[in-house]
């Protein structure tokens, strides 16, 4: 099951390929097919999803290559169910909004989209180093040239910039990983993340396996990405076609924090604890700093993606804490965001289409000229600077709960962060939605817009007053690594 | 304990009702609009009422529960839920009572705007946030109903949103509540990490023999209660919240969403009464925002100003109250000001109304035959709100007082009477410049101009009051009167909830010299600020004649606004500036660009090796093959 998530969408991506790019509106549907048929598969999957054990489910094993101790091995846990359940409720809504919007190259934008969702599905879901590598990298591709050729003036640049940054991160990840990989005797050898992170648990803190560390965390970090590896953001956002963005926020990032919690920290949490005050520091900078310059911004769009910045550094702080609550609170942040970004992403482009500029200068009086899509914007800006009773505000509480347990009163900092993001909100709700019209009328919210927004809303709600299924999917798996990360 | 299933009820209606009005805000009539909206805070009233005889059927310490969710994480559970028991009750029974009447007013008062849809619908929000904090078992529950009073609070005083004023009002109002909620957040923190739960009755628990930490965690809150409720150092967004329309300051930021910040005091009482300092702190913050805003309303000449520092002023003394432990005469005296305090609001719209939108009061005065009604309304607030008896707020500010006297704070209780002859002294000029004398003859322009605050709203001259709007003022200036009747009430009403853990009994009657120095003080505010501004005052011609805001030390309020501005909003943009300018695009990017060009300068000077000379690869592959012998000879 969890084989034909992922690599549905590639084999219809396969099957596009064989469909005249004339015929567009078969390829449309197609990527409707390709990507909703995953998401039901996941929803079947959630179904039958044994809440409260922290044993791995759905597994598919089968030898790859068996001298190295390479094997393609499948699985999900509550880290990965919960990721996997995003990545496959976001693609379908992202073709949603490619719809109208794409009008250029449209067959080969469909295939990269569709190869794109069987990378980060398969992130989410590969238990063996090798496979997860490989889903790793192919998610960079289809994303390289999704920016380079769909996106706005500065593509190329953002692009490689964007492909160089992951990619020298993915390398050093790699090289982290081979030198744990090399410290067993040629028989115990694997690369089974599970079995290997049971051998690592014992190795002495040691230069050797600081610097694994260190790598593996490094290349987790440019894609979450932590301060100050972040500055491929901004600049792939600002560029990147709406629908992108809102994958690239919602989904590429979480790349980056599943494996801090699959990876790096379940492996080496004896590293991990030394130190944790250095991730502790590096998220509350990138909360402070992020939502600083977020402030300053002149663009919508990289006010929106400062913002990402800030928020991942919630997820930072929750890790660095180790207690249950903060690593609960860290990785609800990131389904949280991976809600509300996208969301946020969107609204930038009803705005962008009606009015051709995402210049905040040129934006204004929206309320009047635009309620319904200006309503979208003031929920969703609401939701992303942590309003109680909606998603972000639960994950930045128990953040803050937690990590008050392993920092004290330095969560303050954090604080301090939150006000600096509800701050540049709020100025940014005065630059787009108050005043008085500077546009005489433009469209109003369309049925497709609504499509988009109402399921992301809804689960924003749902989760901010009813948050308890995502905690007791995430439990088992939060005891066992907090029990780790605490040397408990 | 008793599972009742009037408490969703109480808090999902206006929220569904909220929902509805914005969907359908352009499509239904006014009327339906307004009446709907109002007639669901009235069912809201009665589902409340309903609920307070089931309480009461409870008898003793029975209190009304409803659990919504429960979780684990890590092996410690949450939990969160509703409760009512008879300090929620209190609360919400105004909430509702005095919100039904505000929102009565408002069918009238807001007539032909055009947002009347939107406007509804964010009063029923209000309405089903405040319901939601005074209910909430937990201090997640707290905080949702906290944060959400503030965003009702937000989208109202913003309400007219072409205006930049009312625009940097709401933002203002949301940010420092912003810098209160992160301090409670810690607060929170603290509690639930050291006794391991959200709910109260565990922190309580812990509490009881714990008070060092109870010393922090009582400050934390303290900062998010003196934000929301106006009290120093963070007061300074509740003056400019008047930018709001009227029935907005009347009902959030007079009557009862200030109030929070006493309720949360009230309802945390073990964690406050376990610690003397956090007791003095919030003590000492109440009776110094008592005497500053009082101090700050003699010199406004905007009337919802002046009402606004008064609430400022009001709302110490219930800190004060809670502060030395009189936690009854605090809630007591929520109730009080929410009937007075409400009524001069209301009476204030009224007066604006029929002027067409003026605020200032230099530019009244005579107003006593104009307007009759509004004149006999606002003088029963202004007594009561003096506190002369028999008057409603009379009983409260008495029993503040005499429990800081009794309690030893004698200092404090200076404050708390000194302050008092400022309220007598402020409301007298107050009436006298609104009501009395004559008005002066030709009102200079530019003056004028700038103190017509919902001009858009009310621009076309005079307006006649329909019953919607004298109703409801008829019944608040009739409960100023009797309202302290509830003296009998309140004690023996809130004490099984004090009793449950041991508050200090905490006596509330004032020695006869005590209380006759504080109607003696009184007396001497009236007579002074009569011989000032009465209708033949000494100051009242220059006092009317004055143009522009208010100046100097009392006019500007201390300078906390320009105190701020230099020391906090200029500093937090500045540094905006450098981190957006210049730190991230060309210091950190600017690395990583650097590094990137670096790399690609090596690659062309390392370009040499790919040059296609076979030589060239002999050489580099003998160096390595040297190198790689070397290695083994020496290292391996």
């Amino acid at each position: 099951m969890l084989s034909l998530i992922v690599f549905f969408p590639l084999a219809v991506a396969v099957a596009m390929l064989l469909v005249p790019r004339t015929q567009e509106k078969l390829i449309k549907g197609l990527a409707l097919v390709g990507t909703l048929v995953p998401l039901a598969l996941t929803l079947v999957l959630l179904s039958r999803f044994e809440v409260g054990s922290g044993a791995i489910q759905f597994q598919e094993k089968f030898v790859w290559i068996p001298s190295l101790g390479i094997q393609y091995h499948m699985g999900v846990d509550g880290w990965g169910i919960t990721m996997l359940a995003l990545s496959t409720l976001l693609f379908p809504l992202a073709v949603l909004a490619s719809f109208g919007y794409i009008e250029h190259r449209v067959k080969d934008y469909f295939v990269l989209l569709l190869i794109l969702e069987t990378g980060t599905n398969g992130v989410f879901t590969a238990l063996d180093f090798v496979l997860f590598y490989v889903f790793w990298e192919i998610v960079l591709l289809p994303m390289y040239f999704l920016i380079g050729i769909w996106g706005g003036p500065r593509r190329e640049y953002a692009a490689i910039k964007f492909f160089l940054y992951t990619l020298i991160g993915s390398v050093i990840m790699l090289v982290g990983a081979l030198a744990l990989y090399l410290q067993f005797p040629a028989g115990q050898r694997t690369f089974d993340l599970i079995e290997l992170a049971k051998l690592t648990q014992g190795l002495p803190v040691n230069a050797l396996t600081t610097f694994a560390f260190f790598a593996l965390l490094l290349g987790f970090a440019v894609k979450v990405p932590a301060f100050p590896f972040h500055t491929w953001l901004p600049d792939a956002h600002v560029e990147a076609p709406t629908p992108i963005s809102m994958l690239l926020a919602g989904i590429l990032l979480k790349m980056g924090t599943y494996a801090m919690v699959r990876i790096s920290h379940p492996m080496l949490p004896q590293v991990a604890r030394q130190w944790a005050w250095l991730i502790a520091v590096v998220g509350i900078i990138g909360i402070v700093y992020a939502a600083f310059a977020a402030m300053a911004q002149k663009d919508f769009k990289k006010v929106v993606a400062y913002s990402s910045v800030a928020h991942m550094g919630f997820f930072l702080l929750g890790l660095a804490a180790g207690t249950p609550e903060a690593l609960a609170g860290g990785y609800f942040e990131t389904i949280a965001h991976g809600l509300i970004s996208p969301l946020f992403f969107f609204v930038v482009g009803m705005y962008y289409e009606r009015t051709h500029t995402r210049e905040l200068e040129k934006l204004g009086g929206m309320f009047l000229t635009v309620p319904a899509v200006s309503f979208v914007m003031a929920f969703t800006a609401f939701a992303n600077l942590g309003l109680p009773g909606l998603a972000g505000f639960i994950a930045e509480f128990f953040t803050l709960v937690g990590s008050y347990q392993t920092w004290g009163l330095w969560i303050l900092g954090a604080g301090l962060g939150m006000v600096i993001i509800a701050a540049f909100h709020l100025i940014l709700m005065r630059q787009v939605l108050m005043g008085e019209k500077k546009y005489e009328s433009l469209p109003d919210i369309t049925p497709k817009e609504i499509t988009i927004f109402a399921p992301l809303a809804a689960l924003i709600v749902l989760f901010g007053v009813y948050p308890a299924p995502v905690f007791k999917v995430l439990d088992p798996g939060i005891k066992v690594l907090s029990a780790l990360l605490l040397g408990g | 304990m008793y599972e009742s299933m009037l408490l969703p009820l109480i808090v999902a209606l206006p929220l569904a009702s909220a929902a509805v009005l914005a969907a359908f805000r352009n499509r239904w009539p006014h009327r339906v609009i307004g009446w709907a909206g109002t007639g669901v805070v009235f069912v809201t009233f009665l589902l409340s009422l309903a609920a307070f005889a089931q309480l009461r059927g409870l008898g003793g310490e029975g209190v009304l529960r409803w659990v919504f969710s429960r979780w684990e994480i890590g092996g410690r559970p949450y939990e969160w839920g509703l409760v009512l028991d008879p300090l929620s009750m209190w609360w919400l029974l105004v909430v509702t009572g005095v919100g039904f009447l505000i929102h009565l007013y408002s069918i009238g008062y807001m007539a032909g705007d055009e947002s009347y849809g939107r406007f509804f619908a964010c009063l029923n929000y209000f309405v089903f946030a405040m319901s939601l904090l005074v209910m909430a078992d937990n201090f997640l529950g707290l905080v949702m109903g906290w944060t959400n009073v503030g965003l009702a609070s937000y989208m109202l005083i913003g309400f007219y949103i072409r205006k930049p004023s009312a625009n940097a009002a709401q933002m203002k109002a949301y940010l420092t509540n912003m810098v209160g909620e992160v301090f409670m957040l810690a607060g929170i923190a603290v509690a639930v990490i050291r006794y391991g739960s959200i709910t109260f009755d565990a922190v309580f628990q812990g509490v009881q023999a714990d008070p060092g930490w109870a010393t922090a965690i009582g400050l934390l809150i303290l900062g998010g209660a003196a934000a929301k409720s106006a009290q120093l150092p963070l007061h300074i967004w509740l003056p400019d919240a008047m930018e709001g329309p009227t029935p907005v300051s009347a009902m959030l930021h007079a009557a009862t969403m200030v109030t929070a910040g006493v309720y949360a005091v009230a309802r945390l009482y073990p964690i406050y009464q376990a610690s003397e300092t956090a007791m003095t702190a919030v003590a000492t913050v109440g009776a110094l925002s008592a005497l500053a805003g009082a101090l700050a309303a003699t010199r406004q000449y905007d009337i919802k100003k002046v009402l606004a520092y008064s609430t400022m002023s009001q709302i110490g003394y219930m800190f004060l109250a809670n502060g030395v432990g009189a936690h009854g005469a605090a809630a007591f005296h929520f109730l009080t000001h929410a009937f007075f305090k409400a009524a001069l609001f209301l009476c204030a719209g009224i007066i604006i109304h029929e002027l067409g939108g003026q605020q200032d009061i230099r530019r009244m005065g005579g107003l006593r035959e104009k307007m009759p009604f509004a004149f006999w309304t606002f003088l029963v607030g202004v007594l009561a709100l003096i506190g002369l008896p028999p008057f409603a707020g009379f009983f409260s500010k008495d029993e503040i007082l005499a429990a800081a006297l009794n309690e030893g704070h004698y200092f404090l209780f200076a404050l708390g009477v000194v302050a008092a002859g400022l309220t007598a002294f402020y409301n007298t000029r107050l009436f006298s410049l609104v009501f009395l004398g004559d008005p002066l003859e030709a009102p200079a322009k530019s003056g004028k101009r700038k103190h017509r605050r919902e001009e858009e709203h009310h621009d076309h001259g005079h307006h006649e009051t329909p019953w919607v709007m004298k109703a409801p003022v008829a019944v608040l200036a009739a409960l100023s009167v009797v309202g302290g009747a509830f003296v009998l009430a309140v004690d023996p009403y809130l004490h099984p909830v004090f009793a449950r853990f041991d508050a200090r009994e905490v006596h509330v009657h004032a020695p006869v010299w005590a209380m006759a120095l504080i109607l003696g003080v009184a007396a001497l505010g009236i007579w002074a600020a009569w011989a000032l501004y009465g209708p033949r005052g000494s100051r009242r011609q220059a006092e009317q004649r004055s143009v522009g805001a208010p100046a100097g030390l009392l006019g500007r309020a201390f300078y906390f606004d320009e105190i701020y501005e230099l020391f906090v909003y200029q500093p937090v943009l500045a540094l905006a500036d450098l981190v957006g300018h210049y730190a991230d695009p060309r210091g950190v990017d600017g690395l990583v660009n650097g590094l990137a060009r670096m790399a690609y300068g090596l690659g062309g000077r390392l370009g040499w090796l790919h040059s296609g000379y076979v030589r060239r690869y002999g050489l580099t592959l003998v160096i390595g093959l040297v190198a790689v012998l070397i290695y083994f000879a020496f290292y391996v």
